[in-house]
């Protein structure tokens, strides 16, 4: 089985330091849930892992299935099997839904795909995610509700099929009902075979794809890995124990990056 | 519908007649010169204008539009590109001489290498053209560093009983959507391609399909 293999990595973000030796493997077909206290960066692993500019890697080596992920450029980490789904995903003016998913499929194909092969693709994700096919006329994700965001994002990782999908609050912002449609296609894609690293704060939808492994990271590392009896531990009694139990002191967020878990957010504000 | 391209856009002064419209569709894709646009809309007259330009060299196009009879109605879209060591200026102005007239003017840029590109503009509603409305909005995307992309949408207002507003943007495309897009497999070229699609395209709508295809080919083989 291929891995994710992330080791002793360090994530600066405008001069300071978040992550502080992260050491990880994700398995090809696993399915690992990433927990943690706010600000404590587990957004910045995955913007990080996926290339963003704004996340500097000062130090360690993350490798998929061998390859040196860090040497490579966006879009070649996309083409190598590499899938962010994002929290708040970029409101492009302008970029017609349709053409966008066409140029993504056919950047990871020899040859493009003929009209008829993509629109019968295209059509089967946009029902399977419940999303009506009238908006893939539409700018990418320009005036889509947060739920529709969150659709249109799994239809991606649907239409792009990569080998780890890394997934940010998927559930946040997603009503009963989206949930549901959400984790149902987490779980057809987990039958595919592929590897999932997903950051959540809820038991809710952890209860829904039912993570082989957890991680808990802790102040810019991974204090905590086990199976999914962790994610109970933590629903019910917070972080707290990890310091009476572990002994590591879980550093107060400052209120400067109090919204950590949303740095996403704030480097799309800016 | 008047259609000029290339060598035959020249100094022009049209009228547009009471209750009549005039489509004014323009393309250049050559090199450039000046040139001057005056034109006289008549009451409840339209002047429907747009102007899709990839031409090259130093230049001033000027558009002037005077909105003279009760009604009038202006409306003005120019999509273009400034490149290699190009300079040109775009400038669209709207007089509005009589009350109830309206004019929408919308220019929208692209400056790529050491070229220059500025919009200027200046919609003015005189005294007692109660009820008129103007609009200019203007915005180009700077691609390269030596690029330079200028906007000066001005208001003259000497009227209450006016609904105005002008916009200017100028800026480089965004960090995050670029990420976003090559996050999907989709290289810088191609992401920044659809990018500045998205943002000329919508000229197309203007034209015939014949010229539509050229302007398209211009926008898509530029980048």
């Amino acid at each position: 089985m291929a891995k994710l293999h992330i080791e002793n990595l360090h994530v600066s973000v405008a001069g300071k330091e978040i992550l502080k030796g992260v050491d990880l493997d994700v398995t090809e077909g696993k399915t690992m849930a990433l927990l943690g206290p706010n600000g404590h960066g587990k957004s910045t692993l995955l913007f990080a892992l996926m290339g963003h500019p704004n996340y500097t890697v000062t130090e360690g080596k993350v490798l998929l299935d061998g390859v040196d992920l860090l040497s490579l450029s966006v879009d070649e980490r996309s083409k190598l099997g590499l899938f962010l789904a994002m929290q708040y995903p970029a409101e492009i003016p302008g970029v017609n839904s349709a053409d966008f998913l066409k140029a993504a499929m056919n950047s990871h194909r020899e040859k493009p795909m003929s009209l008829f092969q993509f629109y019968s693709k295209m059509q089967t994700a946009y029902k399977e995610m419940g999303i009506p096919f009238e908006m893939s006329t539409r700018n990418l994700n320009e005036g889509f509700s947060g739920g529709e965001k969150k659709r249109n994002e799994i239809l991606q990782l649907k239409l792009l099929e990569p080998r780890f999908a890394l997934l940010d609050e998927i559930d946040s912002g997603l009503d009963v009902d989206a949930i549901q449609v959400v984790s149902s296609a987490i779980r057809e894609e987990q039958k595919k075979g592929r590897g999932f690293l997903v950051v959540s704060h809820y038991a809710r939808l952890y209860d829904l794809i039912s993570p082989d492994e957890v991680a808990v990271m802790i102040n810019g590392r991974i204090a905590v890995t086990g199976g999914p009896e962790l994610i109970q531990k933590i629903d019910t009694q917070g972080y707290e124990w990890i310091k009476t139990e572990l002994g590591i002191p879980v550093e107060k967020e400052e209120a400067k990056v109090s919204i950590g878990v949303c740095a996403a957010k704030e480097t799309l504000v800016k | 519908m008047l259609t000029l391209v290339d060598e035959q856009i020249r100094d022009l002064e049209l009228e547009v007649n009471p209750g009549e419209t005039l489509e004014l569709r323009l393309a250049s894709f050559a090199a450039t010169k000046n040139v001057k646009i005056h034109v006289k809309v008549q009451n409840n007259g339209i002047f429907d204008g747009a102007f899709a330009d990839f031409s090259k060299g130093e230049s001033k196009f000027e558009l002037i539009v005077e909105l003279l009879g009760e009604g009038a109605k202006a409306s003005w879209h120019y999509a273009g590109v400034s490149d290699g060591k190009s300079n040109k200026t775009i400038e669209a102005s709207a007089q509005h001489l009589s009350p109830h007239t309206s004019a929408q003017i919308s220019q929208y840029g692209i400056t790529t290498g050491e070229s220059r590109l500025t919009f200027v503009g200046t919609s003015h509603i005189h005294e007692k053209m109660v009820r008129s409305e103007t609009s200019q909005k203007e915005k180009i995307i700077v691609f390269d560093k030596g690029s330079v992309g200028q906007c000066s949408p001005i208001l003259k207002i000497d009227e209450n009983d006016v609904v105005a507003s002008h916009s200017a943007i100028v800026g480089k495309l965004s960090d995050e959507h670029i990420f976003y897009m090559r996050s999907r497999g989709i290289d810088l070229d191609s992401a920044k391609r659809l990018l500045t699609l998205g943002y000329l395209k919508p000229v197309i709508a203007y034209f015939d399909e014949e010229l539509g295809e050229r302007i398209l080919a211009h926008i898509e083989g530029g980048f």
